[in-house]
């Protein structure tokens, strides 16, 4: 007689096997159930999780974790297959150009550490997906007015943010999470003021004795809070959304935040990223199926839900 | 004080920079096909001033077996300009989204193991790029004789959002503000239309031959739309769509008019 702790476990462990050896099945058969791998509704985004001021001697720093929601079928998974990204950015004072002489500049990196979720295989999977990172961080953080408020004086000095993107754990959707990492470091980067924290001397500019740039110190005053919490910055963020249609009513599905593990299976990927002050939209997809109007409505409705989700993670905690 | 907005979408019939008499309307097309000699198939592709030639080689078996795919052929995208490095880093995305389209369009179930290799060079630049680069791309398709299992036509949106107030008293005397937002919609733009605001947003939406109405890929710059004025551009792709594989098939037919009185007259 086999007792019933081992028949579970067993049945648990043959799950688990099938499913690395052939995930496609498992992955689809979850999708006609209208429920996903990890137990999450087409709708529903992964546990978000910002943390700001992480890197002591960066100008701004978060760490984002998309967390992966723990499910009965596979407690260990809560652990193992969340995206975790961490942004910092570092100020350069130079000269702006001449063809824009009151706009600062910006310098998007992306790197990995090739630790956890980064096989062998690591090099040849990923790298593809990091090219096409990098330019469109860079673009959507360009269009994002930021390098206007990067200008010190006109045509004189300007700010160079350099924003440095550290790909800790890949469990899917690095669009969302990079991007919200930018985002959430740029929030967290206090700018120097001219004359309070630069002082100009023989043409160049200097840092002013004692006075450091970084999120680990302390505001002085009020004002400085409002400095670095600046309500007149204009944030964004993305909302990607896989797309699958169903094999038997044909009916399009959007899949918010896909994860690692259904990536590979889905149509296609539209992403959505939107400005949380004029709530303006830019649309990005390329697929197998073809959206009517009511999908990309769908979509702009399920991205600005999650814009105002994260107006309220965004505001820092110190 | 109240205020309410509404939203209307135009297309007016002032004379754009380059001439064009309205803002719905392309610009001239040219396309010449099998221009290279080596590649499988080529094309020419001229919109205006924006000139791209693209090459394509194969299906045939990849250089690196990493590239492999057992039960699928793989699209590969080439793009190249000679440009700085950042312009590089745009190629990157534009290859990538190519890329996606291209692939869904190929029939890579009858190519597994094999690459199509798609060279695209840009060799003028006059704005409305991503499309020429799609056009010359599926241009050269069919060149080569690659199966497609629809024809990807792509149609550039200029978006210039304008906002004009106006006040008036109501009933009860009270001053009433009405901000009516005007989106305006032009097709196929330069690139100093492009350029001329920077509060311009470009949308790039790709459909399908035979069904306009519905979206197969879009790639969007600039500050952003609404989602009005992003329905207004799809309703709007829908009805440029046409044109461009009635081009294609004028293409094809006078490449193969041209071949047979060639062939004949030996």
């Amino acid at each position: 007689k086999i007792p019933a702790s081992s028949s579970s476990q067993s049945t648990t462990t043959s799950l688990s096997l099938i499913r690395s050896l052939d995930p496609k099945p498992f992955v689809e058969d979850c999708w006609q159930h209208s429920t996903r791998p990890d137990g999450r509704i087409f709708a529903q985004g992964r546990p978000t999780k910002v943390v700001f001021g992480m890197l002591k001697h960066s100008a701004g720093s978060a760490l984002v974790q998309l967390q992966h929601p723990s499910s009965p079928h596979r407690p260990e998974a809560a652990s193992s297959a969340s995206t975790k990204i961490l942004a910092a950015t570092t100020l350069q004072i130079g000269q702006p150009a001449p063809d824009q002489p009151d706009e600062g500049d910006i310098v998007v990196q992306v790197t990995g550490t090739g630790g956890k979720n980064m096989g062998s295989d690591f090099k040849s999977h990923q790298q593809p997906h990091w090219d096409v990172l990098q330019p469109w961080l860079q673009r959507i953080l360009e269009e994002g007015g930021i390098p206007s408020q990067l200008n010190l004086i006109t045509g004189k000095a300007c700010i160079r943010l350099v924003v440095t993107v550290l790909i800790i754990e890949d469990g899917g959707n690095l669009k969302d999470a990079s991007l919200l990492a930018c985002m959430a470091a740029w929030k967290d980067t206090k700018l120097p003021v001219v004359g309070k924290d630069l002082v100009e001397v023989q043409g160049k500019f200097w840092w002013k004795q004692g006075r450091s740039i970084t999120s680990q110190q302390p505001p002085e005053s009020e004002a400085d809070l409002v400095e670095t919490n600046s309500e007149s910055r204009d944030f964004r963020m993305s909302l990607s959304m896989g797309v699958w249609v169903h094999p038997t009513s044909r009916t399009t599905h959007l899949l918010v935040d896909p994860s690692a593990e259904e990536e590979p299976f889905l149509e296609g990927t539209l992403t959505v990223v939107i400005s949380m002050s004029t709530h303006q939209l830019q649309v990005d997809y390329a697929g197998k199926v073809a959206l009517t109007a009511t999908d990309l409505a769908l979509a702009a409705k399920l991205a600005k839900g999650r814009a105002e989700e994260l107006q309220t993670v965004l505001v820092p905690t110190r | 004080i109240n205020t309410t907005s509404t939203m209307t979408t135009r297309t007016t019939s002032s004379r754009r920079p380059d001439g064009r008499a309205s803002e719905g309307t392309l610009r001239p097309l040219a396309c010449e096909l099998s221009c290279l000699h080596r590649a499988d198939g080529s094309a020419l592709w001229k919109a205006g001033s924006t000139h791209v030639l693209a090459a394509v080689y194969g299906p045939i078996a990849p250089q690196n077996i990493n590239n492999e795919n057992t039960t699928q052929g793989v699209v590969s995208v080439v793009i190249k300009s000679g440009k700085t490095d950042n312009n590089q880093l745009r190629e990157y995305e534009m290859g990538e989204f190519l890329h996606n389209v291209l692939e869904s369009c190929v029939d890579v179930r009858r190519f597994p193991r094999c690459v199509i290799q798609v060279v695209l060079q840009i060799i003028q630049f006059d704005g409305s790029l991503l499309a020429c680069l799609l056009h010359s791309a599926v241009a050269a398709l069919m060149d080569a004789g690659v199966d497609l299992l629809y024809i990807p036509v792509a149609t550039t949106c200029l978006v210039a959002s304008t906002s004009a107030s106006a006040s008036r008293l109501d009933k009860d005397d009270h001053k009433k503000n009405t901000t009516t937002t005007t989106a305006s919609i032009r097709l196929d733009p330069t690139s100093a239309e492009e350029e001329e605001d920077k509060d311009t947003s470009i949308i790039v939406l790709v459909n399908e031959q035979n069904r306009p109405e519905r979206v197969l890929g879009t790639h969007s710059l600039g500050p952003g739309v609404s989602l009005d004025e992003l329905l207004a551009c799809v309703q709007v792709a829908s009805k440029a769509c046409p044109a461009i594989p009635a081009f294609f098939r004028l293409a094809l037919e006078q490449k193969i008019s041209r071949e047979c009185q060639t062939l004949w007259s030996r």
